[in-house]
């Protein structure tokens, strides 16, 4: 999916958190977001499903005004925090629910949940717990699979290496890749990891008080040295 | 010092509130311990009234019992911060024993016997003090029975049924035995009062041997205690009900999440599963003891008719405050959620109405009649009034928090707004009083519900583009923890 980004600020109490006068990610690109505590990382992601309202300009999804059409959530998956997941399901019961919301079908949904099987670790299925009951690390798996079992055209995720052991980070990075090569999706992953952004994304943006103020393709491997070197000088 | 969320806290309004409420219960007890003894005198003059009432306290220990099974948790919130302190099990557990004690249903019995035991008992040949010490022991029997009970069954209730045998288990033995345990109960007051220690010691050793079975309960199960889940065999998905309603053509998914929503959270789950047999109970209530006038039980007639959905939708929106992100950024329409709450609990409404329709047409056709116009009337404008004045509800809400009761975020103006629906029903009955037809006010309920229930799509459509238009606001509302 196409996502344009027009004179897009976002303002909280008069302090400008986000603004970005121009921006485009391509269908098929692995855009990788980083910046500090406070950088607009989320602002950004939030801005771009609707879940809050920008101050001024715009972010289209394949043309479509994300604020004023309900078009692109059919088309997009996406996990930010524990405000995606439902503490009174199972993980079973959460996945066929925003599976069914894909229009995906039990059948379907299962079929699709066996790709993740490696990632779950034996410790997300068939537990017997409700999300709420599941530890950090285990939630942060719940709603990343649920992001992503829908094969969404564009996938949005919010700091998914966090709360992860090693392997399941290495896991999950490998997925990302393997998908966005298989399907051609277009997916947007925000992380304080350069290292595991550098690895897979195809192009990343750096993020310092709501600016961008570096867009990198990533291919260029001095200029992720660059991003390196610019996070080691504000350490 | 720990702190609990401000959102925890109660505001001014509510605490001058509950002010004049408790102060208001206080003068009311404090006049029927002054006025029962003539009241008994007056209308049951065959017995004297301290015959009559220490004759009854072994009933009145049962109902207190079911009273506080069904109203008196074990207090949670002001124990956990100490879990993640160096402190014993022993310790909390005591501590919280003694934070149980603090309930103010220990206090209604006292202060009510405190007025009529100086009304019944003379100090000159006996002690008023020793009386009252003999209540207190028995409210610490009910509490320490409480606290064991609780505690076994890990503040949960799946202990209803056994409760419920045991209620019936006496009420069979009240029925054959009613002389030989009034004449015991009426023996032990007076054993109390004349300082007989044959009484005393007997009551002392159960309350002791209660509060020691409560400790040891609470201390084996602490941390299950409290463990913030439902129990496991509730995960079980694909339960007859679920999959029910997983069936349902358009709405399916959404009432299945209602379901689980309403039936695994601590908040919810006793007034779900709990208002059927209470409309059951309140209508064999109405239709035996109710008398020709049942308006005058209007308001409570209102609560039962709306069922579960009347509770549930005063915080409409709020419940789904933890997740209403997700909700927001996946393909459900903001119009088709809000027609699946009001199908839901509309439906729930109506089989409730369907299973205590026989208790009403049984004896009371006027009951019957008025029942059924309020039914349309709760589920009508009730829920269009709810779900209206939901759109400004923005409080996040912890549906899984320990109590239907103390919840977070009720306001004074959500209050106003329970009172606003109450005493909408005043102007139908004075109507309805003077119209020439014999179900005057039922027939006006039931219409005007039935309106409102006709053009829900209407304005349903309405609240959905109201909610829309305060999206942004409502769902930073709820992000805030």
């Amino acid at each position: 999916m196409h996502i344009r980004i027009d004179q897009l600020t976002k303002e909280y109490n008069g302090n400008l958190a986000l603004d970005i006068p121009s921006l485009e990610i391509k269908k098929g690109e692995l855009l990788g977001i980083v910046g500090n505590n406070g950088a607009g990382k989320t602002t950004l992601l939030r801005l771009m499903l609707d879940l809050i309202g920008a101050t001024q300009g715009h972010i289209e999804i394949d043309g479509e005004n994300v604020s004023k059409s309900d078009g692109w959530k059919k088309q997009t998956g996406s996990f930010l925090d524990e405000g995606f997941l439902i503490g009174f399901l199972t993980p079973e019961e959460y996945f066929r629910f925003n599976a069914e919301t894909y229009g995906l079908s039990p059948e379907e949904t299962d079929q699709r949940l066996q790709e993740y099987s490696r990632f779950m670790s034996d410790e997300i299925m068939e537990t017997g717990k409700y999300i709420r009951q599941l530890s950090t690390g285990n939630k942060q798996k719940v709603g990343i699979i649920a992001a992503m079992m829908v094969n969404p055209p564009l996938l949005l995720l919010d700091e998914p290496f966090n709360f992860l052991d090693p392997s399941s980070q290495i896991l999950i990075k490998n997925l990302l890749r393997e998908k966005n090569r298989q399907t051609g999706n277009t997916m947007l992953v925000s992380s304080h990891n350069i290292n595991h952004l550098a690895d897979i994304c195809t192009r990343v943006i750096l993020l310092e008080k709501g600016v961008i103020i570096k867009d990198i393709i990533n291919t260029e491997e001095r200029k992720m040295e660059e991003i390196d070197a610019y996070f080691s000088s504000r350490a | 010092m720990f702190r609990r969320s401000e959102l925890f806290e109660k505001s001014l309004f509510v605490i001058i509130l509950i002010s004049i409420f408790a102060f208001f219960i206080f003068s009311q007890l404090q006049l029927a311990g002054r006025m029962l003894p003539t009241l008994l005198q007056e209308h049951f003059p065959q017995k004297a009234p301290a015959e009559w009432v220490y004759g009854l306290l072994i009933p009145i220990l049962v109902v207190d019992f079911l009273v506080r099974f069904f109203f008196q948790p074990l207090p949670a919130q002001h124990v956990r911060p100490y879990l993640h302190l160096p402190i014993k099990a022993r310790v909390l557990s005591l501590y919280r024993m003694f934070r149980s004690w603090l309930h103010p249903i220990n206090l209604y019995l006292p202060v009510f016997f405190y007025y009529f035991i100086r009304m019944t008992i003379n100090p000159e040949t006996s002690s008023q003090g020793s009386g009252l010490i003999g209540i207190i022991l028995f409210v610490a029997i009910n509490q320490g029975l409480l606290m064991w009970t609780k505690a076994y069954t890990g503040n949960k209730l799946n202990v209803i049924l056994p409760v419920t045998l045991i209620l019936v288990g006496f009420v069979l033995a009240w029925n054959f035995y009613q002389e030989a345990l009034m004449q015991f109960s009426l023996d032990l007051f007076l054993g109390f009062v004349y300082n007989d220690i044959q009484a005393f010691a007997p009551v002392v050793a159960l309350v002791l041997l209660l509060h020691f079975m409560a400790y040891r309960q609470m201390k084996r199960g602490f941390y299950q205690v409290f463990e913030n889940s439902a129990p496991l065999k509730a995960v079980s998905s694909g339960s007859l009900p679920e999959r029910l309603l997983a069936s349902v053509p358009i709405y399916g998914q959404l009432w299945l999440l209602e379901w689980q929503l309403a039936s695994r959270s601590k908040r919810s789950q006793f007034n779900f599963f709990g208002m059927i047999p209470m409309a059951i109970a309140f209508s064999l209530f109405l239709v035996l003891w109710g008398g020709a006038q049942p308006e005058t039980y209007i308001v409570i007639i209102l609560m039962i008719a709306g069922s579960y959905g009347g509770f549930h939708l005063q915080h409409a929106f709020s419940w789904e405050s933890h997740f209403f992100d997700f909700l927001a950024t996946r393909n459900i329409k903001m119009k088709t959620f809000i027609k699946a709450k009001f199908y839901f609990y509309l439906t729930y409404a109506a089989l409730q109405l369907v299973v205590i329709s026989p208790f009403l047409l049984w004896r009371n056709i006027e009951l019957a009649f008025l029942f059924a116009g309020m039914f349309f009337y709760a589920t009508g404008f009730g829920f269009f009034f709810y779900l209206r004045t939901g759109v400004g509800n923005s409080t996040r809400l912890d549906a899984n928090g320990k109590s239907s009761f103390n919840m977070e975020g009720v306001t004074g103006i959500k209050f106003m707004q329970v009172m606003v629906l109450f005493l909408s029903v005043l102007p139908f009955i004075i109507i309805g009083y003077f119209l020439p037809l014999q179900h005057g006010t039922a027939l006006l309920l039931g219409l005007t519900g039935l309106l409102f229930i006709l053009t829900h799509n209407w304005w349903i459509n309405g609240i959905a583009r109201k909610f829309e238009n305060r999206k942004y606001v409502k769902l930073n509302l709820y992000r805030q923890k």
